[in-house]
């Protein structure tokens, strides 16, 4: 792999520093720079969640950022994981976890293999299982296994060879999986596939531990659908009371882990069977880290204020608190703001008129106002204006100044945005306003928590001179995101969105948002592109064709990381922008904390794009 | 949500009345006949009465500003340039925070010191979240509480008049069914149910009854007429019942009159007056219902200007932009305010012995 | 007195059921659309809605739809209950997946935490903050009543009625805001909005009132009913002083006090009793609004966030339960007003 030198020589630096430093301080950035001497192991953090989880910590199901944060930091070590630091500190890098060192790679490319460290055990009540390659096959297995993997990812793991056939029930394992020995495991793709290895720090990688000899599924047999309840940790956290699980009985008479309350509360203590000497990328400051879910927003940020809670998982900061906090000279050490390798964005539904015309789609994009749309949001603080579709850091910076709709201030250019009308065949009268009855009530979701339905207004406002009305609902985050997605429900606009990396490569942006295997009953493709006429038939659609880039992207894909594949997705965002445009993205993302004064150490996970849980330290907060 | 007492209350018109007589001192006799015994109409009295209501009187005068106020809506959005749904992003500061308006008394930001930012003096009251001009805003609110209100309740008056008529001059069967199925609407959880129709075809793209019944004004006047027309329909009933026994229309029966007949020339425009009354009461909670359906969510969508609605997202605002909450809830206030004087002052001038 | 109990629960009885039926039309019938793809909800498969179809039973005809629905709700017959888990991933030991044969309680699709359960937890705040009100508004409204009353057209009769018609006319939301802008943020004398978690059954409840977490939700919802009170027994009182029974006592000489306490206000007051079951459904819908804007965790906020998120089996299950909560309360409030007005026992 291309990163080797470089994995090498920060994991050389990082082992001199964390010598140095005797356990404490350094390692991710973060506005608090304690001094070397402070202990900041220690303390329970107290964190608070509005939403729970989205499929109770099954690590095959969940395909959510927030529950990434709570596998990488704390409950599941993988082959391959991250350091919990922001990209500039080489957060957006792998380094080997459970594996001994980087996986060497066949001559003809398809083949990985990697060594296992030797010695490492689960937590209790596996801690005299050690672990070994078989317990990732079994992780793989069950991705594989669509009655365990609904909501999640397993199409990352296509590429593996066998893995469709075992999936679909035509073979008894997964052929391109290898057990060598017990601390050798091979892997075998199909085609060459140079981000193997970001594909094995995901959660649905992490190994299975086995249980009664010859279950195929190990302690996760029986539990398809609540393995997380269930879950055997391997990293420096487990649920509280995990010890108490008791896998010899007949799996329907288990009980689950009670330091998890589905709804209510989460509660992790140290895991006894991990140790900071075999892991060099968690810090695991916090003794205990206990979790409440549900509340209120702007209610617990005010109690973040108060010093009451420590820090919220999955709010948004009021603006007000985003104003207080930039403002005040006593507070301003206590507000973070990270890029978080998301876009937000405005999509089309291309079978849609008018939006199945292209100069429709660029009239919308010179139009936009996205500095309004940023301000409703909070102002600069919450992210800079997108003027492409990729986040900056999948392209290597490429197309950093890149914005091919760029008007004065980012607030649209009626002007130009009227030319580009004019060209349509919405326009007949060619006075840059579409006349046509399609241009009226186009059918748009949104979200309707703030600040949506306010930037839905200020669209309404700026295409009212466009000649193009809007038919706006609102709805609740999740229907949305549903509603957006099916490609029955013949919305035009799909307004609240956004879309994150799933880890740092442009085919986690290309394959999902823009390959027709994104397409509806998959997901995120809402514009349609690369369906087939059968299926746009299928959904009741007259329009009878749309683009597709389907090409590009397996060009991409195929390619070794490295600038041919950065050149190549930047292409791929040209040729969206320019060509297909698809959407109007408007804001590339910024991750916004604040902090109680308990914390005393702060580090930005660029890989979920949130804190770094396990590296909040709160060595004062003993009771 | 609130209600009405017209519930505890089934009282009988107003006696025709002899005009107030002169005070006689105690003990003195007057020779002269007081000349100000004229026989009236109940219609009549009905009005002194009420006139001398001053209460009552500024109920009306707020109702009438307020009724002004929604049909000159338009013209406010035209006077200050701004349209309700109007986004204003310099009225915002660079948070994206409300300004104040400009005659609010000078604030410092608890926090960093600063004075907020003040709106441009064409905002009356200041903006709201996003932008919106919040004058211009309530006064389309007050379109929709009251389109709301009447709509409802003239909805409720006719079914319930309908039934009510129905029940107490049929009696029986008749009686027994619809009396039963009063109390059983009067007994379900109104709140919980609302608020399931509601959530269920206004918050839902495609509406509910296969599509017929859209967001809008339209499902939460349906909502609000379906559970007030009990208050209604009992005192009908009520009314009803007392009447029929009287002589007139006996009379009126005996002469061959149609059962038809009766309801619509003796009975109905007797028991009209108390309708009023009682309507007028049943006006205020529906007021508040709206407002608070329209505060949970689940009442008009957000382009339609409602006081409930401002409300709702007033209050995470309000520790720094309270004209927010304070201008919306007042409006809000006063108006069933008006309405519950108007409605006490009519009460009470119906049945002056029960007057204060 | 039996009898008249009979016939009083076989009606509420009836209540209960056409609630039922009244929530199965309005959430499954009602809205537009394919009720098994709204309720699966946001990431689905095909196959998730045709097994929440099977679940829902909705290829099966109405009536069978309806029972499938209320069973999950009527303890016995003990053999299956059914169960009603229609959410994005499945729920723990929820076969619905497969949807062969249905069991398990109703699961809140939001949580996967049955629907029983959050309603049995929840309930000791909502219990605290109605019947915390209901102690304070009753204390307070039928003693201002009653004084109104005697002593009509005085300075305090007039102050009364004005504090009666303010209340009656207040939005009990706004109310709320202002109470918590006045002394939570300005004056900063109560905490804050909301419950901790940790505070859990009654106990948490009486232990957070007596922090002080309730005086503001209670001042709230006890001012607007402590008005309407105030002005329904001033209002019965006075027509109850008229009333010829009272003339009677009064020739009969009996002192003023007399006639009022022993006479007047028994009359008076039976309809307060009456109204109070009535008010139990009211209640509740202000205690809904009330723990929506102070944030308390109680069954109104349960079930407007509910709403809020789709949540069928949870919405499902606090309408119905709380139309059975509604049920009992009007049943000891008839059993109270049967003690009271005698001759009711006989009707």
């Amino acid at each position: 792999m291309k990163r080797t030198v470089r994995v090498a020589a920060v994991v050389a630096v990082l082992a001199i520093v964390a010598a140095a430093c005797g356990g404490g301080g350094g390692g991710g950035g973060g506005s608090e720079t304690p001094s070397q001497t402070e202990d900041l192991s220690g303390g329970t953090l107290r964190m608070a969640m509005l939403a729970d989880v989205t499929a109770a910590f099954d690590p095959q199901k969940e395909y959510y950022s927030v529950t990434w944060e709570y596998f990488r930091c704390c409950l599941l070590r993988t082959l391959m994981s991250y350091k919990g630091v922001t990209t500039d500190e080489g957060g957006a890098d792998i380094f080997p976890d459970l594996a001994a060192a980087e996986p060497t790679q066949s001559a003809d490319g398809l083949t990985w293999t990697f060594t296992i460290k030797p010695g490492l055990h689960y937590a209790p009540p596996k801690d005299d299982t050690e672990i070994t390659a078989q317990d990732f096959v079994r992780a793989i297995e069950r991705t594989a296994n669509p009655k365990a993997n609904v909501g999640g990812y397993s199409f990352y793991y296509s590429v593996i060879k066998g893995f469709d056939d075992f999936a679909a029930g035509k073979a008894d394992s997964i052929e391109g999986m290898n057990v060598v020995d017990d601390h050798t495991l091979e892997i075998t793709t199909t085609s060459p596939t140079g981000d193997i290895g970001y594909r094995f720090a995901m959660g649905t990688t992490a190994p299975i531990p086995p249980d009664d000899p010859g279950e195929a599924m190990g302690v996760a047999q029986g539990h398809d659908r609540n393995y997380g309840r269930f879950l055997v940790a391997s990293g420096p956290y487990m649920f509280e009371g995990s010890e108490s699980m008791d896998f010899s009985i007949d799996p329907k008479d288990q009980s689950e882990a009670p330091g998890y309350t589905p709804g209510r509360e989460i509660i992790l203590v140290r895991n006894p069977s991990w140790s900071a000497d075999t892991d060099d990328l968690r810090l695991a400051y916090p003794d205990r880290i206990e979790v409440r879910i549900g509340g209120d927003n702007d209610d617990l940020y005010n109690q973040v204020a108060a010093g009451t809670l420590d820090f919220v998982v999955d709010g948004i900061v009021p603006p007000d608190k985003i104003r207080d906090y930039q403002t005040n000279p006593d507070l301003q050490n206590k507000i973070n703001a990270h890029p978080s390798d998301a876009v937000r964005y405005v999509s089309f539904n291309l079978a849609v008129p008018p939006f199945d015309d292209v100069h429709v789609r660029k009239a919308f994009n010179w139009v936009f106002d996205k500095q309004g749309f940023r301000q409703l949001r909070g102002g600069p603080t919450v992210g800079a204006i997108a003027g492409h579709i990729f986040v900056d850091t999948l392209e290597n910076n490429i197309l950093q100044t890149y914005d091919p709709y760029a008007t004065a201030n980012a607030s649209g250019d009626l002007q130009k945005a009227k030319d580009e009308m004019a060209q349509s065949k919405y326009d007949k009268d060619k006075d840059g306003v579409c006349d046509a009855p399609e241009c009226k009530d186009i059918l748009t979701i949104t979200d309707r928590e703030d600040p949506y339905p306010g930037q839905a207004n200020l669209l309404i406002q700026f295409l009212q001179p466009l000649g193009i009305t809007l038919d706006v609902k609102q709805l609740e985050r999740g229907t949305m995101y549903n509603k957006c997605n099916d490609a029955n429900s013949h919305h035009a606009l799909c307004a609240g969105p956004g879309w994150g990396k799933d880890y740092a490569d442009g085919v986690t942006f290309g394959q999902p948002l823009f390959d027709s295997s994104g397409l509806w009953e998959s997901c995120c493709n809402y514009s349609l592109l690369g369906a087939s006429s059968e299926q746009l038939k299928s959904w009741g659609y007259s329009v009878t064709s749309v683009p597709s880039v389907d090409d590009k992207v397996a060009e991409c894909s195929a390619l070794e990381p490295g600038d041919a594949r950065f050149n190549c997705w930047a292409e791929l965002d040209r040729q969206l922008m320019e060509d297909v445009v698809p959407w109007v993205p408007y804001l590339f993302d910024t991750n916004v904390d604040i902090l109680s004064d308990n914390i005393k150490h702060y580090s930005f996970d660029q890989f979920a794009g949130l804190a770094a849980f396990d590296q909040l330290a709160v060595p004062g907060n003993t009771q | 949500m609130s209600r009405s007492d017209t519930d505890t209350d089934v009282s009988e018109t107003g006696q025709p009345e002899v005009a107030e007589a002169t005070d006689f001192e105690a003990g003195e006799l007057s020779t002269e006949a007081p000349a100000s015994i004229i026989g009236r109409s109940p219609w009549e009295i009905f009005w002194r009465h009420f006139r001398e209501d001053k209460f009552a009187i500024g109920g009306i005068v707020i109702i009438i500003l307020m009724i002004a106020m929604a049909i000159l809506a338009p013209v406010f959005a035209d006077l200050s340039g701004h349209k309700p749904n109007q986004v204003n992003l310099s009225a915002l500061d660079s948070f994206g925070l409300p300004s104040a308006p400009t005659w609010w008394p000078d604030q410092k930001d608890p926090t960093t010191g600063e004075k907020i930012k003040e709106a441009p003096k064409s905002y009356l009251l200041g903006v709201d979240k996003t932008g919106r001009d919040l004058f211009v805003r309530i006064a389309y609110g007050a379109r929709t509480s009251l389109i709301v209100a009447f709509g409802a309740t003239g909805i409720a008056l006719v079914i319930g008049v309908l039934l009510g008529l129905m029940a107490g001059f049929y009696r029986g069967k008749i009686d027994t069914v619809i009396s039963r199925t009063t109390d059983v609407v009067l007994a379900l959880p109104i709140l919980l149910l609302a608020l399931g129709i509601a959530s269920a075809c206004n918050a839902t793209a495609e509406g509910c009854l296969g599509g017929l019944i859209k967001q809008g004004l339209l499902p939460v006047i349906l909502i609000i007429g379906f559970f007030s027309w009990p208050y209604i329909s009992r005192i009908v009933r009520g009314q009803v019942l007392s009447i029929r026994e009287k002589e007139f229309v006996e009379a009126s029966r005996s002469l061959g009159a149609s059962n038809t007949r009766i309801i619509l020339r003796e009975i109905l425009p007797n028991v009209a007056a108390p309708i009023i009354v009682y309507t007028t009461l049943i006006i205020p909670s529906n007021v508040l219902f709206e407002a608070g359906l329209s505060f949970l969510g689940v009442g008009v969508p957000d382009t339609t200007p409602s006081w409930g609605g401002q409300l709702a997202s007033a209050g995470t605002a309000f520790t720094y932009a309270p004209w927010l909450m304070i201008f919306p809830g007042l409006a809000l206030f006063l108006t069933t305010l008006a309405f519950n004087l108007v409605g006490d002052g009519l009460r009470d001038a119906l049945d002056p012995r029960k007057a204060v | 007195m039996g009898r008249y109990l009979i016939r009083r629960s076989l009606f509420l009885i009836m209540v209960v059921v056409v609630v039922s039926f009244l929530t199965f039309l309005i959430f499954v019938k009602l809205p537009a659309g394919d009720p098994a793809r709204r309720a699966v909800g946001r990431t689905t498969t095909p196959e998730q809605i045709e097994n929440a179809r099977k679940a829902f039973g909705l290829d099966k005809p109405l009536y069978v739809q309806y029972w499938r629905f209320l069973r999950g709700f009527i303890p016995w017959p003990p053999s299956q209950p059914l169960e009603m888990i229609a959410g994005k991933p499945p729920p723990p030991d929820g076969p619905w997946l497969d949807a062969t044969e249905p069991d398990g309680p109703y699961y809140s699709y939001g949580n996967f935490v049955p629907v029983k359960e959050e309603i049995a937890r929840r309930l000791p705040i909502t219990g605290t903050l109605a019947i915390g009100a209901a102690i304070i508004w009753l204390l307070l409204g039928i003693p201002i009543g009653i004084l109104s009353g005697v002593r009509r057209r005085s300075v305090a009769d007039r102050a009364a009625m004005i504090f009666a018609i303010v209340g009656v006319s207040m939005p009990i939301f706004w109310l709320a805001q202002l109470l918590l802008y006045a002394f939570w943020f300005k004056l900063r004398i109560l905490p804050s909005s909301g419950i901790p978690i940790g505070y859990e059954g009654w106990g948490g409840a009486l232990r957070a009132a007596a922090e002080g977490r309730f005086i503001l939700p209670w001042v709230s919802l006890a001012y607007i009913n402590a008005a309407f009170y105030a002005r329904m027994v001033r209002g019965n009182l006075i027509e109850t002083m008229n009333e010829d029974y009272i003339r009677t006592a009064r020739a009969k000489g009996l002192s003023e006090r007399r006639v009022i306490y022993k006479h007047g206000l028994r009359g008076a007051l039976t309809p307060v009793v009456t109204m109070l079951g009535l008010d139990v459904g009211l209640l509740l819908g202000g205690a809904f609004i009330t723990e929506t804007v102070f944030g308390l965790p109680g069954i109104g906020q349960l079930a407007v966030s509910a709403i809020g998120t789709n949540d069928f089996p949870m919405v499902m299950g606090v309408t119905i339960i709380g139309a059975f909560i509604i049920a009992v309360a009007n049943l000891v409030v008839d059993v109270a007003y049967a003690f009271l007005d005698p001759r009711v026992r006989y009707t």
